[in-house]
């Protein structure tokens, strides 16, 4: 699903964020990127929607050459994967039904289809009854199951999350774990990047990890630890 | 045109509100300038026009001179291949015509006879450049009383039309421009505004249309908004000063400001209007906007 070949990416003030590297994501794969702040955990997420482009090496997602796509290419590349900030990024002058729909507007999706398609993905996250509140009336860990519904709206086929438990408590933490683990049963490639490692051990699902731009750990059913 | 993408535009500029009555305010006094130099720029060059078809010189001849070797004169100058016409006025005709004009001056025409009109000669040349030629063979001619030569009337007019033209082009040029960087920060403000949503709409798989579309469309309804205002404005105008214009101009064949002129003005203006906002968006798209 996902294919690293070589890839070096050092940003133009001279700092190396990755170093030569190589790493296959299969498809309905579980991935935790783990490293601490500045191993290159976001710009390995940021290379994958193309929002960076690699200094060297080759990127492949579902089987498309990053660097071949023309700027049109873009948008349906990023309509298969879902990205979910630690910050949420969410609109705050949009309700929470139109922030989720946000994603299904700019497919082209019709007013009636957003009505059907967006209370399923408010349900699944557990905000069907604060649909027409403002993102600044919910907690944390609601804001980023928000984040999360408008992640998965347009049904990607790959889940990026960038550090999607770092602004909330441990109870929000839980439920947005098994939020992700149960999109990840229905099919859906995740990558996680985090630094909590109870998440990690407990989860016991394959650890990739960086230190100084580099993967210096890949284990299938791997943990993490503070040192 | 997506509805949403509409929505998107009608949207910034309630958002933008002040910004885009700054805009619209700067394109509307732009396309009224340039409505009201087209048209004092068609009326002066129809007024040249008509200038320059009325006789460009008239020989006044002494008493002394014959009808008859006028009329030669006149033979001798209709095969010159450069002289467009040749009119002859008699003593008479010159009496019967001033007494036409000054009819309702009684004092004045009372003591008048046709001794003291000269009989002369209107001559006009296929192209303003031969006439000095022609007063040459005048000139030292002891049968002749006087020669008026209108080339310098001509000239000083046309003079005078040249800088309302370029004059008006470098006006409205300089409007445009400052039309163009004004939308330019309109849109570049909307698109601040909006920054975050631009960001998701992105992350999200927005296409450059949806994205940039808004705010090129936006450019597009300031261009029209302003375009109409400035042609109710012009209208107005037009319809209070239409008469004294006419008065102005009697007798001299102007543009007949009418509804087919105002409209022909009103496409003009929708024309730039159009192209105005469209540019000035684009800048603003490319300048402010990377997707």
């Amino acid at each position: 699903m996902i294919i690293f070949e070589d890839v070096t990416k050092k940003y133009k003030d001279g700092t190396l964020a990755l170093d030569d590297i190589s790493l296959s994501v299969a498809p309905k794969e579980f991935v935790f990127l783990v490293g601490t702040s500045g191993a290159g955990k976001t710009t390995m997420l940021r290379l994958i929607v193309k929002e960076e482009l690699p200094t060297s090496g080759k990127i492949m997602v579902d089987g498309q050459d990053l660097a071949s796509l023309k700027n049109s290419d873009i948008p349906p590349l990023r309509r298969k994967i879902g990205y979910i900030f630690q910050d949420y990024r969410l609109l705050y002058s949009r309700t929470v039904f139109q922030n989720v729909s946000l994603s299904l507007e700019v497919v082209g999706k019709t007013d009636e289809e957003i009505a059907t398609i967006v209370p399923k993905y408010l349900e699944l996250v557990g905000l069907s009854s604060k649909m027409q509140n403002f993102p600044y009336q919910l907690s944390g860990g609601e804001k980023q199951r928000l984040a999360i519904a408008r992640a998965l709206v347009h049904e990607p086929k790959i889940i990026l999350a960038d550090e999607p438990t770092g602004m909330v408590d441990p109870s929000s933490t839980w439920e947005i774990v098994k939020l992700l683990e149960k999109v990840n049963s229905w099919g859906t490639t995740v990558i996680m990047a985090t630094h909590d490692f109870n998440i990690v051990n407990l989860l016991k699902k394959r650890v990739v990890e960086l230190d100084q731009g580099r993967i210096v750990r890949d284990q299938s059913k791997g943990s993490y630890s503070k040192e | 045109m997506n509805k949403r993408v509409f929505k998107f535009a009608i949207s910034n500029i309630v958002k933008s509100r002040w910004f885009t009555v700054a805009s619209v305010l700067v394109m509307t006094f732009t396309f009224f300038m340039l409505s009201s130099f087209i048209s004092v720029g068609v009326i002066s060059r129809d007024v040249l026009k008509y200038l320059e078809t009325q006789a460009q010189i008239t020989v006044f001849f002494k008493d002394s001179f014959l009808e008859d070797d006028i009329l030669k004169i006149k033979s001798d100058l209709e095969l010159d291949p450069d002289i467009q016409s040749v009119g002859y006025t008699s003593k008479q005709e010159a009496l019967d015509s001033y007494i036409g004009e000054h009819q309702n001056d009684p004092l004045l025409l009372e003591s008048l006879t046709r001794d003291i009109f000269p009989a002369s000669l209107d001559i006009r040349a296929r192209d303003i450049k031969y006439l000095p030629e022609v007063v040459r063979k005048f000139e030292g001619n002891t049968n002749v009383e006087e020669v008026v030569y209108y080339k310098d009337a001509i000239t000083t007019f046309k003079k005078f039309s040249d800088i309302i033209k370029y004059g008006g082009i470098a006006m409205v040029t300089l409007l445009l421009l400052t039309s163009i960087i004004t939308v330019l920060l309109t849109i570049g403000s909307s698109i601040y505004i909006r920054n975050d949503e631009i960001a998701v709409m992105r992350l999200v798989g927005g296409s450059s249309w949806f994205i940039r579309g808004p705010f090129i469309i936006q450019g597009l309804i300031y261009g029209v908004v302003a375009a109409f205002i400035s042609q109710i404005v012009f209208t107005i105008i037009v319809s209070v000063l239409g008469g004294d214009i006419a008065l102005l101009f009697k007798g001299i064949p102007v543009v007949n400001l009418n509804f087919v002129y105002l409209l022909i003005v009103f496409g003009t203006q929708l024309l730039f209007g159009a192209l105005l906002g469209f540019v000035g968006s684009m800048f603003a798209v490319k300048r402010y906007l990377k997707i």
